[in-house]
């Protein structure tokens, strides 16, 4: 007994501080690193980091606020300097920016925003107008295809509540609900796949039991439209442009991209987690060194009213998939650094 | 309860030293608040162990509980008192309905739990219709409030478990608790109705599920359908690494509230240390297991 106790001891006295980073200056909290989305957002906050100087702490939030509120007090307690949140809720996290109001820590929200307390400002992308862009380009192929009307779509959701699924569920059916009304799209199932692959797989394949007259399949994340992508391949359904089903997904995760490139996918909407990532950290760094503030005239994010720092969006297709890397991973300058 | 009390003392010792941050006030606060829910879901899952079954429903009963306390605030406008009440009585449903599949019709808890589990998951999504509910007044905040330097929330948690313990070590109920454990068998012959010791504690453990859930509310200051995923397995966590012996019968709810204590200590360390997000796993897990080897050693000469 006495042996395994000197042992515990002995792991956290010396495997913790090996562990440790010293002297920090920015925590970034992400909603999980569970999804390769948020892994990417967190590679380019670290990149910022180097590139800057600047200490830099990740903490994954697992997609849970009760934690996520947890580690931003633990970090404030540890004396971090500057806070970027990528929140697992909108509005649970408002308590944890409160906190960091009450001591004076700036808040930059990354990706996603906290619908209260104080941001220096949010930096991300509007998922609705990416969705409306996913949308357009999904229908462009179907007309390109030359099938025959009305299109028999699939729309795979994600987490129900989840402001990401919520918005581009929103984009999805601006751009869709007029071609319905129309009756140019008809919608075979419009079901949840929790923005999760085996989920998707699942979820495609009880679709296909009940039907493989599908033209085509539009997806909330990259990771429903590849676990459906398997489940359509599975089924022995023929998929890709002209002649299978057209699956368009969203996000650009790597193996999306590479399915866009041997034509699996007809395309995925790009949001450059690694700009927002990278941005997050260089203006919260700045903030605090510089004096960097949001430039006069930046816009304000509808949904929340935060000052919003948008970073670029293209929709990927085998017409510019080469230039994909260097479109999402090079960081055009932060607005109001030049 | 020695093996949790030293661990925990252990980690605090090792902690202050590493980190200047950690004896704070402010991180003493954030350490009580923290532990609070969990402490209040390892303190029902404890019972139910304690009678040699298993409640994997907490987490989802927590999430129904808070919905249920959300939703009657926010769109039916009842008074604060009353919409706890509501959330608290879905909690006890759900116990209720656990402890019969359980005691009468003989469900092993571990499957009757699972799908009270998904039912209430299911419950709360179809409540919500998936939205979280959120920005409560500030008299239902004041519950995540202090009481001078305390929590208020960690005076809840001390309550019940002083209320629990109480119940424990000085009633008949308390002593079936235990007797159902050790031999369920020998017990009936005794003449205790053994199935109405297991409603007793599935009620208990979805009343705290449910109480956690209105806690956790105020605390975020929302509800949200997701909450609680996997905190059943943090309530069971808590209550082994207090002593709690899976095969039922030996334990205390002390040792449970400083397994929950260690869990939670050990999380805030590696967060003030900022050890970066993948090794924690590693380390959360290595510092587990060593734990468990030395509490589970002093549980097989017990029995």
């Amino acid at each position: 007994m006495k042996r395994l106790w000197i042992g515990l001891a002995v792991l956290v006295l010396v495997g913790l501080p090996l562990l440790a980073q010293q002297a920090p200056t920015v925590a970034v909290f992400i909603s999980t690193l569970k999804n390769p989305y948020f892994v990417t957002l967190a590679e380019g906050a670290r990149a910022a980091g180097k590139a800057l100087g600047a200490q830099v702490v990740i903490y994954d939030g697992q997609d849970d606020a009760a934690l996520q509120l947890s580690q931003v007090e633990d970090a404030i307690a540890a004396g971090v300097q500057a806070i970027c949140i990528n929140p697992a809720h909108t509005e649970a996290l408002i308590p944890a920016v409160e906190r960091a109001n009450e001591v004076g820590v700036p808040v930059f929200s990354v990706d996603r925003d906290v619908l209260g307390g104080q941001r220096v400002c949010y930096i991300g992308t509007s998922n609705v107008l990416a969705a409306e862009q996913g949308a357009a380009t999904f229908i462009r192929f179907l007309a390109l295809a030359k099938r025959p009307l009305p299109w028999r779509i699939v729309i795979l959701e994600g987490i129900p509540g989840a402001s990401a699924a919520v918005e581009r569920e929103q984009g999805f059916k601006n751009v869709l609900n007029p071609l319905i009304e129309g009756g140019a799209v008809e919608i075979v199932a419009d079901l949840t796949a929790q923005f999760d692959r085996a989920e998707g797989y699942r979820v495609m394949s009880d679709i296909l039991a009940t039907t493989t007259d599908i033209d085509g399949v539009i997806a909330a994340n990259d990771e429903m439209i590849l676990g459906a992508l398997e489940a359509i391949k599975a089924a022995g359904v023929p998929v890709g442009f002209p002649g299978g089903i057209i699956l368009m997904g969203f996000d650009a995760i790597d193996d999306a991209v590479a399915a866009v490139r041997t034509g699996e996918l007809v395309g995925t909407v790009a949001q450059a987690p690694y700009i927002q990532g990278y941005w997050g950290v260089e203006a919260a760094y700045r903030y605090l060194v510089e004096g960097w503030r949001p430039p006069e005239g930046t816009q304000v994010y509808e949904p929340t009213g935060a000052l919003f720092i948008p970073t670029p969006v293209a929709v990927v297709t085998a017409e510019n998939v080469d230039q994909v890397a260097q479109i999402t991973k090079s960081p055009p300058p932060l607005p109001g650094t030049e | 309860m020695l093996f949790p009390l030293s661990a925990l003392l252990l980690l605090a010792a090792v902690a202050s030293f590493i980190s200047p941050h950690f004896l704070t006030s402010m991180n003493l606060k954030n350490i009580l608040s923290q532990v609070s829910i969990i402490a209040i879901l390892a303190a029902g899952e404890a019972c139910v162990i304690l009678t040699g079954g298993i409640d994997l429903s907490v987490g989802a009963v927590l999430a129904i509980g808070g919905s249920v306390t959300a939703v009657l605030m926010k769109w039916a406008g009842l008074p604060i008192l009353l919409a706890i009440a509501g959330g608290l009585g879905v909690g006890l449903l759900a116990g209720f309905i656990s402890g019969t599949l359980v005691a009468w019709v003989r469900i092993p808890s571990f499957i009757a739990t699972l799908a009270m589990m998904a039912v209430a998951r299911g419950g709360t999504l179809v409540l919500t219709g998936g939205k979280p509910v959120s920005g409560f007044t500030r008299a239902f905040r004041g519950i995540a409030g202090y009481a001078g330097p305390l929590p208020l929330l960690f005076i809840i948690t001390l309550g019940i478990y002083t209320l629990r313990q109480l119940v424990l070590s000085h009633t008949r109920l308390g002593r079936y608790i235990y007797a159902v454990g050790g031999n369920e068998l020998s017990t009936r012959f005794a003449g205790v109705d053994v199935r109405k010791v297991k409603l007793a504690v599935f009620l208990f453990s979805g009343l705290c599920a449910a109480l956690g859930g209105v806690m956790l509310d105020a605390r975020l200051n929302a509800a949200y359908p997701t909450a609680g995923e996997g905190y059943e397995l943090d309530a069971i966590a808590a209550a082994v690494l207090g002593g709690v012996s899976f095969s039922g019968g030996i334990g205390s709810l002390v040792g449970t509230f400083m397994g929950a204590l260690v869990m939670t200590v050990l999380g805030n360390i590696l967060n003030l240390l900022k050890v970066a997000a993948f090794y924690q796993y590693i380390a959360k897990g290595l510092i587990l297991a060593v734990a468990a080897i030395s509490l589970s050693r002093g549980v097989k000469f017990a029995k």
